[in-house]
């Protein structure tokens, strides 16, 4: 189960719990992960500017200030990893963490293998060649972006522009999570960031096309209130 | 002055009593006594004419003084008095010589003329300082109501100055929530008010001022209280004595006052809305700050604590530990622990002042795929069918709240129901309602339980050993009445329990069909 030192990289923690800063301490280093903490937002800046961590893993109820200025203010001067812890009821503060710039989140309480695979997924596209690859394969479905050509157990898949589209910002970012206005204004435009009703209609054909089971979807993952992610596995 | 101030147009006087006659009288004859006495004095030193003169004098300084009929009285005494004194025959009247014959008339006429002529100046004068009375009344009232910041003192600033500038009982009668008119606070003395006539006035907007029995001009008037966006108010006035009937620039006089209350009124009305909005606000987003700041204060012992569990388990697993099984119970026992908080965390935000609705349009399809994920464990152990209308449109709510239906209702199937028994999920459209149904083939819900299910703290089977304080079905109920829906449980015939909501569909929102232009068209469309 425990693989050592797979991951070496250097991860700041902002948190102003004591307990959870060990607890993700503990597991980040047993998989060979440099760990620095950092118990209020302004510290927190501080260390990314000098420590240049690869990953920033914040949690968003820090009593000092807003976490989404702070992504806001790292942003401006950073494309650094953020992966952001919340408690539940902050739905919305998460859409907004997400808006701003965090890559992914966390919510509270969550465990080791949850935290693991989060940091595993967020470094991964961080380190990844921006370009991507051209081709992506899931399940029985084969995705040519360049050619703009999908099959499905090599049976050839129609799509929409539109559908293509949303399918090729989805699976250039796997394991990312979306916001709806990440995708409506990617996919879309900047006119169409409120009207989500869109998404929903897209998203269901893409799952009727691509999906062995549409209800029940393993690679276009609905993440209730916040938006969509992609999982090749 | 303010008697004065009760002189209408056509110049009738009104509240003079007989006593100031008799005074005006007796002074345009003791006017006319003295001007005979000084010019009888003066005569050594004077001309007739001037004499002459000095009677118009009189005539004028009584028109000036106490109007015209003083005046007509003066006149001719003074003509009487001028041809008995001053005209041979001295002490006797004569009006056989042409001369003085002459005198008498023009001194009549010329009398008469100048004094009526007088008397209107003075009238109209009157009636001027009376009107500035009035506009000066009007200004302070105006001026007194925009300071007011409760109705009370709208109700009272208004009967004062009411009174003040009209001599009469004022009141007002301001409605309820329900637009009912209550008893006037602060009533002066005793107003006959009838509560049927006010309100009728009030919900008809027409001002109430004829007695119906008579067809007369009524003691008390009702005038409604008009504002920009509706009535306020019924004001009350009641005259002392019924007015005779030419009362239009009192009614003009009393709409404006009435203007001015409801305006005010209604300045009145919108400030205490926006403070209690204000309030309100203030009261949401402290409760808001509180639980945000609860969860994050329960969330982030149980936090540390599954996730060090969690980090042990995996190092005991490595050293192959016989204290695995422990630390493995304590992980499960921590994350039990944290949904009782997650539910009563909800419970709170959703019992505690009114549940603010995300809405947007959501894909039933896509809550349902995602509900079943979250619950894959829970439901491992159950067989899941799956029957979604494929035609079903969107609906507009909280993907959240509702998602969270969904799996509490899912969570309580596969709770109370030995595994193995199969669950699903049915939706369907039912006229203007989205219909969804929860169901299992487990042993149902015990006869006569079903509605007080959704109460808090109540759980199916009473001592029963699946644990659980029984706050899941009453997040749902909270919730689906949120969305202005409904939800039941009941028995099904073929056996088990099901569970369904139905909540309402509005008109899709405009969707525009894609130009297909490099694949074929869909001859359907995409809606």
């Amino acid at each position: 189960m425990m693989v050592s030192s797979e991951l070496s990289l250097t991860v700041l923690i902002v948190e102003d719990e004591q307990a959870i800063r060990r607890f993700v301490r503990t597991a980040l280093e047993d998989v060979g992960c440099r760990v620095q903490e950092a118990d209020t937002l302004q510290r927190g800046l501080l260390e990314a500017g000098t420590r240049k961590p690869d990953l920033i893993i914040l949690d968003l109820g820090l009593p000092d200030g807003d976490g989404v200025d702070f992504i806001r203010d790292l942003r401006a001067w950073s494309g650094v990893p953020i992966l952001v812890l919340s408690a539940r009821v902050e739905e919305y503060d998460k859409v907004a963490a997400l808006d701003a710039g965090a890559d992914d989140y966390l919510v509270k309480p969550f465990g080791v293998a949850e935290l693991l695979a989060r940091v595993r997924a967020v470094s991964r596209r961080y380190l990844q060649d921006p370009g991507g690859a051209s081709v992506v394969t899931f399940g029985q479905i084969h995705v040519d972006l360049e050619m703009r050509q999908v099959t499905r157990a090599d049976q050839p898949v129609r799509l929409t522009p539109i559908e293509f589209r949303l399918l090729s910002v989805l699976v250039s970012r796997p394991d990312k999570v979306l916001t709806h206005r990440q995708l409506l204004r990617e996919v879309w435009g900047p006119v169409y960031v409120e009207r989500s009703h869109y998404l929903r209609i897209y998203m269901g054909h893409l799952r009727q096309k691509l999906e062995a089971d549409p209800t029940r979807p393993r690679h276009f993952i609905t993440e209730t209130g916040i938006g969509y992610r992609f999982c090749p596995a | 002055m303010l008697k004065r101030a009760a002189i209408t147009m056509d110049g009738q006087r009104r509240w003079t009593d007989a006593s100031g006659l008799l005074r005006d009288y007796g002074v345009a004859l003791l006017m006319s006594l003295g001007v005979t006495m000084t010019a009888a004095v003066l005569l050594p030193y004077l001309d007739h004419a001037n004499i002459v003169m000095l009677f118009l004098l009189a005539v004028i300084i009584v028109a000036a003084g106490y109007g015209r009929g003083p005046a007509l009285l003066v006149a001719v005494l003074n003509v009487l008095s001028f041809n008995f004194v001053f005209v041979p025959p001295y002490f006797a009247f004569a009006f056989d010589t042409r001369q003085a014959t002459l005198t008498f008339m023009v001194m009549l006429v010329v009398g008469l003329i100048v004094g009526q002529l007088t008397a209107r100046f003075r009238y109209q004068a009157r009636i001027a300082r009376a009107r500035e009375q009035r506009a000066s009344h009007l200004y302070d009232m105006a001026r007194e109501l925009s300071g007011a910041l409760m109705a009370e003192q709208v109700v009272e600033i208004s009967q004062r100055c009411i009174e003040a500038s009209f001599q009469v009982k004022a009141s007002l009668l301001l409605p309820d929530e329900r637009s009912r008119l209550q008893a006037p606070f602060l009533l002066p003395g005793k107003l006959p008010v009838d509560l049927a006539i006010a309100q009728r006035c009030f919900d008809h907007n027409q001002p109430v001022d004829l007695d119906t029995a008579s067809g007369q001009v009524a003691a008390l008037w009702y005038v409604p209280l008009k504002a920009p966006l509706r009535t306020r108010g019924v004001l009350l006035v009641a005259f002392e004595q019924p007015l005779p009937p030419p009362i239009a620039e009192q009614r003009r006089l009393l709409d404006t006052v009435a203007v001015l209350i409801a305006i005010a009124l209604e300045r009145i009305h919108f400030a205490t809305v926006a403070r209690d909005t204000l309030v309100k606000m203030e009261a949401e987003r402290e409760r808001s700050s509180l639980l945000a700041g609860l969860s994050h204060d329960l969330r982030t012992p149980m936090t540390a604590l599954i996730g060090l569990a969690e980090t042990l388990t995996l190092r005991l697993a490595v050293e192959q530990s016989p204290y695995q099984d422990s630390l493995q119970a304590i992980r499960e026992q921590a994350g039990r622990m944290a949904l009782m908080v997650d539910n009563l965390l909800d419970m709170a935000r959703l019992q505690v002042g009114k549940i603010r609705l995300h809405k947007d349009w959501q894909s039933l399809e896509e809550l349902v795929g995602a509900a079943v994920r979250t619950l894959e464990q829970p439901l491992r152990d159950h067989p899941l069918w799956l029957d979604l209308d494929p035609k079903l449109p969107l609906v507009n709510c909280d993907a959240v709240l509702i998602e969270r239906v969904l799996v509490n209702l899912l969570q309580n199937a596969a709770k109370y129901t030995p595994p193995g028994t199969a669950i699903g999920i049915t939706a369907g459209v039912d006229a203007d309602r989205l219909c969804v149904e929860v169901w299992d083939e487990g042993p149902g819900l015990p006869t006569g339980q079903e509605p007080i299910l959704f109460e808090k703290f109540t759980r199916g089977q009473v001592a029963s050993v699946v644990p659980g304080v029984g706050l899941g079905l009453a997040i749902c109920r909270s919730i689906v009445e949120a969305h202005g829906g409904t939800i039941r449980a009941e028995n099904r015939a073929a056996g088990g329990a099901r569970f369904a909501f139905a909540l309402p569909l509005e008109p899709p929102p405009p969707f525009e069909t894609e130009d297909e232009s490099d694949s074929e068209p869909d001859h359907d469309g995409e809606q």
